[in-house]
């Protein structure tokens, strides 16, 4: 590899403050810390904050994987690899049992994570107050004093309107039995799979210039009522048609010849491993 | 590779060593330590130098245990910009191995918890030990004459208790008398002379269960 940056892009110093912030959001679960969030090479609002992450953590054993809306192979995803990939020469795989590191937009992969990997996922909006209080002073108020109110009051609202909560990702949590969380446009289908993880999850808001973190074997729990339960998206009846698979997260697409609906996995990785699988090995291509 | 680079991957080592420590409280990892000796901080370890250098620049600051000499509080300010700052006022406080119980009592007593607003503020304490052992050590490899404490952590980042064993006790009471409420509080990390890091960070409940060369 020429080595026309540090290793990892940053310098060193850089690498201490996100690495500090890092600590400090495992340190206190579902808290946003503060940092001051460097100019990437791509715009604020395209992952900076998960790569910035990815590289204040990342070394040469490590395995990288990034994901953008359950696609390893979006335009998104694969120049976030690129960008890795020229500043470190570290591996990248698209199978998530083999990656060390997962980036990840929007999706947690299928197959559960073990405690030897860790996700990091990129937040758009890391403040699950903000749709009632546009003001961050007063947002780090009502986290200091745990005042939640707004945020249960837009859940009622959502109810009383519609019926059901309609948040359709990102989904607010409680971390810890303390703070409430955006867990990043996550959808519902995934939020649980946060709760008492074998996992680090770390969370990065480039634009926002936040990191924080939910720890693994950590409460994360969906805010809901009890007569309004927390439930997720329902894909009964409806299954992958390309392996088959009733117990994922469903994309719904269009034949465009026929004008039928039909399914597919978001996560084209595991459904592609379902798939070779189901060949029997046959089939090597991802497709 | 040229020594510089290889640095830059030993530091990221270490790194990830003291990120797993403090995302699974109680549980020794172990921290890769430069190679040569560490001549730039005076009457302190590699082990806790590492983590000086990792952490601590010129964007922070320190405060050492009350008892040390000034020679290593100015080699330190020297060596990362940091700034050395009165007790309650430091976002490191650094505790060396040499330190006597009412040193590290008084460090951990003055170390700031944050405030609501900013918990992230909350003190990050390094206390030097000269031994930590897993649970899974065989009392028998503990060669140490010193009996070890054995301590369960649990909290977030733990499954069912992580128990570890460590000469000294002293960081456990003086945390304990804190009574600090979450979100405040401070993250200790413990760092042995080989470089086993544990972390405690301000989630733990920390219980002593016995003190000998294993576990009861």
């Amino acid at each position: 590899m020429e080595q026309l940056y540090n290793f990892a892009f940053f310098d060193e110093a850089s690498k201490r403050e996100i690495r500090r912030a890092i600590l400090k959001g495992i340190a206190i679960p579902g808290y946003q810390v503060p940092f001051a969030s460097r100019e990437m090479p791509i715009g604020r609002g395209w992952g900076t904050g998960g790569l910035q992450v990815t590289l204040a953590i990342i070394g040469s054993a490590d395995v990288l994987k990034v994901i953008d809306q359950g696609s390893d192979e979006s335009v998104n995803a694969v120049n976030i690899k690129k960008l890795v990939c020229a500043t470190t020469d570290v591996e990248t795989t698209s199978e998530t049992v083999r990656a060390s590191i997962i980036q990840s937009r929007h999706r947690i992969p299928e197959e559960p994570l073990r405690e030897d990997q860790v996700l990091v996922l990129q937040v758009p909006t890391p403040e699950p107050l903000r749709d009632f209080e546009p003001s961050e002073a007063v947002t780090r108020r009502l986290h200091a004093e745990a005042d939640y109110t707004g945020a249960w009051l837009g859940l009622f609202d959502q109810i009383i309107r519609y019926g059901s909560t309609t948040t359709g990702a990102d989904h607010p949590v409680k971390v810890n039995g303390r703070y409430i969380m955006a867990p990043s446009p996550i959808p519902r289908f995934d939020t649980l799979r946060l709760h008492m993880s074998d996992n680090l999850t770390l969370f990065g808001a480039g634009r926002e210039k936040k990191i924080y973190a939910v720890p693994p074997h950590t409460t994360v729990e969906p805010l809901d009522f009890a007569d309004y339960p927390f439930a997720v998206e329902d894909f009964s009846g409806k299954a992958c048609a390309r392996c088959g698979a009733t117990d994922t997260y469903l994309d719904e697409l269009v034949d465009e010849e026929t004008g039928d609906t039909y399914y597919c996995c978001n996560d084209t990785a595991f459904c592609a491993s379902r798939v070779e699988r189901a060949m029997g090995g046959a089939v090597h291509g991802k497709r | 590779m040229d020594a510089a680079l290889s640095e830059i991957h030993r530091v990221q080592r270490s790194f990830r060593a003291v990120m797993d420590a403090m995302a699974r409280p109680g549980r020794p990892e172990a921290m890769p330590l430069a190679t040569g000796s560490q001549t730039r901080y005076p009457g302190i370890g590699k082990p806790l130098a590492t983590l000086i250098d990792m952490l601590v620049d010129q964007a922070t600051t320190f405060s050492l245990a009350q008892g040390c000499d000034d020679a290593l509080a100015r080699a330190i300010a020297s060596e990362t910009h940091a700034k050395s700052v009165m007790p309650d006022a430091a976002s490191f406080v650094i505790v060396p191995e040499r330190a006597d119980a009412p040193c590290i009592e008084m460090a951990i007593a003055h170390a700031t918890a944050g405030s609501l607003a900013s918990p992230e503020q909350g003190a990050t304490v390094f206390v030097g030990c000269s031994r930590i052992a897993g649970q899974d050590e065989r009392p028998g490899s503990v060669d140490d004459d010193r009996p070890l404490h054995w301590v369960s952590i649990e909290g977030p980042g733990v499954r069912d208790a992580h128990v570890f064993g460590v000469d000294r006790i002293d960081w456990a009471w003086a945390r304990n008398r804190r009574e600090d409420e979450f979100p405040c509080g401070i993250d200790i990390v413990l760092v042995d002379g080989r470089g086993v890091v544990v972390a405690i960070p301000r989630t733990s409940f920390v219980s002593l269960l016995a003190v000998g060369k294993g576990v009861k």
